[in-house]
């Protein structure tokens, strides 16, 4: 008897089919879809008119704002949140340059940002033709690179390097522009390319060795952050270093939330509108250590004056930051992670240090008793954040309003407080929040605005209400300029001049106008209300709260002063 | 006529000649507070690659040319950055 085995069949690969060409725009759309992008923000227009065409149907989630800018802001939000580029898209020209404040901010705030911009066609170009600008020189000091696209078989290669240019180091917004012809004609589009490698540099381990005796000799350190933590994703070995060292740390503006706001010695943002306890402290300190952080002016006040008693550690993922502004004893530039990690040593003794910072926080805590019925907006942006909970993102605008979301409201996370720091954009608040809802949509998001502010893009009130997003707007509203009106009493001797915005629309019936609810209030006594009004409703909801327009942002550096010299009233 | 110290810095950058490349890092040079004085260009034998050698000026005492080199560096396409110091009595008209 024998056995026959049967043949295994064989199972031969059928080639892959050759790729067929398509056009540029088609391959824009896939390059899109294979960096897993989810959201685009934007708006039509004649040159991007054939990737528009190409988007139908594609795995992309187009959000159709109401003017590009919001388009820009929205994708910086968005990618604040998740950490990956946000992508907007425009077309030339004037929504080209509409787009130009977002990629600003972006570029000054290091967000991860790709930027595609429509062009007219490659013979039309230097021309002067209808809706033809040059974007790509418009943002050559705004981006961290660009690329005018000439043939369309570059589509792949250069999506996937704007890509991973805009995500790496130090993050920023990368602008593509896209010339009409080049979205039209066909190509096969090879993904056979090698990208370019953007590692950190490693940290020098002799420079660490060194900051751990300086740690270990100091008699009064300070943690000093600022918003490269977020940037790196460093919260954790921050928070981890401050635990075991004890060292009272302060925040930068966009730090915030990087050490949750109710950590043991977190002494609160430093600055021009910083405590007096961070303040203080750094000018008391006999060690700065600096951590993704720059000495920003808005910061540091006069720089010469800044810590003049402390021996300075500065560690920055960017090297060209190290010693820009002020010269330390040791610099480290790298990955934040593994330099905090690696920052081993405990000071020796600072006991004494430490209680008194915390006396510090103790005595010159904020007050939140206002004398009045009015709605005292501190008091209300405390009570808001500390009534939505880990839960919350807030984005601002810019003015006084953005000083006190800062001063007073709770955060545990880094990415739960949006707001622009570099750039100082009004209007940043409201694209803002629809970028971080589409990017975290479990999150209570809450939109802290002006009446200055919330004018500059009220416009996407409509994409709000198209998308259904449930953003929480809470709108305080003296009818002025309220920082511009603020430094004209105290520096330019009340002499008001263009503060006046008495004759604002109804911002309620604004927001209804809409189709969004909205309600007004003016009274200390329903701001707990209003607060659980806009915490429970589900859908999107504006807080119209009208507060006393003579009320100023405490304390204060005046401009060109030392930190030190902050005030606490008008003189 | 007077006789003024001007000090002038000659760095050499080697970058990728890609379209824009030449704007981008004399943006830089002016933005970051420094006055091109002379520029000289050439490019390399292999690919792409090319280098520019610029005399530059601070505008001002507090700019540094070695933190100007390490802001071009951080542009991309940019490769190695060279500097070297040298001083010039010149005389002003």
């Amino acid at each position: 008897m024998s056995t026959v085995v049967a043949p295994m069949p064989q199972i031969v690969e059928a080639p892959a089919p050759a790729p067929e060409p398509r056009s540029g725009a088609r391959l824009v759309v896939e390059a899109l879809e294979r960096e897993g992008v989810r959201h685009i923000f934007g708006y039509p227009g004649g040159a991007i008119m054939p990737v528009y065409d190409a988007l139908v149907g594609s795995k992309l989630t187009h959000i159709l704002v109401r003017h590009e800018q919001g388009a820009a802001l929205a994708a910086d939000a968005y990618g604040r949140v998740t950490g990956e580029p946000g992508v907007c898209l425009a077309t030339s020209g004037p929504g080209a340059t509409n787009l130009v404040t977002g990629i600003a901010n972006a570029f000054m705030d290091s967000v991860p940002m790709v930027a595609i911009t429509g062009q007219v066609g490659s013979h039309l170009m230097g021309t002067d033709a209808f809706q033809e600008v040059d974007i790509f020189g418009i943002t050559l000091p705004i981006v961290k690179h660009s690329y005018v696209v000439r043939d369309p078989e570059d589509i792949p290669r250069i999506f996937a390097e704007a890509f991973a240019l805009a995500r790496s180091g130090r993050p920023g917004p990368v602008l593509i522009d896209l010339p009409k012809d080049v979205t039209v004609r066909t190509a096969i589009g090879s993904t056979e390319f090698a990208l370019p490698v953007f590692d950190l540099p490693e940290p020098d381990v002799a420079a660490i060795a060194r900051a751990n005796k300086m740690i270990q000799a100091a008699r009064a350190p300070i943690l000093y952050f600022g918003g490269g933590i977020p940037i790196a994703r460093a919260e954790g070995a921050l928070r981890a270093f401050a635990q075991r060292t004890s060292i009272p740390a302060v925040s930068t503006l966009k730090g915030l939330g990087s050490l949750p706001t109710e950590t043991p010695n977190f002494l609160g943002m430093l600055g021009m509108h910083g405590s007096r306890a961070a303040n203080t402290a750094i000018d008391e300190c006999d060690l700065l250590i600096c951590v993704g952080a720059r000495f920003d002016d808005r910061a540091t006040g006069k720089v010469d004056t800044f810590a003049p008693r402390a021996r300075i550690i500065h560690i920055d993922g960017d090297p060209a930051e190290i010693g820009k502004l002020k010269r330390p004893e040791v610099g480290i530039a790298g990955d934040l992670n593994k330099i905090l990690d690696g920052l081993t040593a405990r000071p020796a003794n600072i006991k004494s240090w430490v209680a008194r910072c915390a006396d510090y926080v103790t005595r010159w805590a904020a007050p939140y008793d206002a004398p009045g019925t009015g709605i005292y907006a501190p008091a209300m942006l405390k009570q808001l954040s500390e009534a939505a909970g880990d839960n919350l993102i807030v984005t601002c605008d810019v003015g006084q309003h953005q000083m006190w979301v800062a001063q007073h409201c709770r955060f545990s996370r880094p990415q739960a407080h949006l707001t622009s720091a570099g750039l100082g954009t009004m209007g940043y608040g409201i694209p803002a929040g629809i970028g971080a809802l589409l990017a975290e949509p479990t999150a209570t998001v809450v939109t802290v605005s002006g009446d200055g502010s919330i004018m500059m893009n009220i416009q996407e009130l409509a994409t709000i209400r198209r998308y259904r997003l449930p953003l929480k707007i809470l709108l305080l509203d003296n009818s002025q300029l309220g920082m511009v009106r603020q430094w004209q009493e105290l520096f330019f001797n009340e002499n008001f001049s263009e503060i006046d915005l008495s004759d604002n629309p109804d911002f309620a019936e604004v927001a209804r106008s809409f189709g969004i609810e909205a309600f007004t209030i003016d009274y200390r006594s329903e701001v707990p209300g209003a607060i659980e009004r806009l915490l429970a409703t589900e859908g999107p909801i504006l807080c119209h709260a009208r507060i006393d327009p003579r009320e100023n942002v405490w304390p204060l550096v005046p401009p060109n002063s030392s930190n030190i010299d902050m005030m606490e009233k008008s003189k | 006529m007077t006789t003024r110290p001007m000090s002038t810095q000659r760095l050499v950058v080697e970058f990728t000649a890609e379209e824009g490349a030449l704007i981008r890092m004399l943006g830089v040079v002016e933005r970051r507070g420094f006055i091109v004085r002379r520029t000289v260009m050439a490019e390399l034998p292999c690919g792409r690659r090319a280098t520019l050698a610029l005399t530059v000026e601070p505008r001002d005492a507090g700019r540094s040319v070695e933190m100007l080199a390490l802001q071009l560096g951080r542009i991309h396409g940019v490769g190695r950055v060279h500097h070297e110091s040298t001083f010039i009595r010149d005389k002003a008209a």
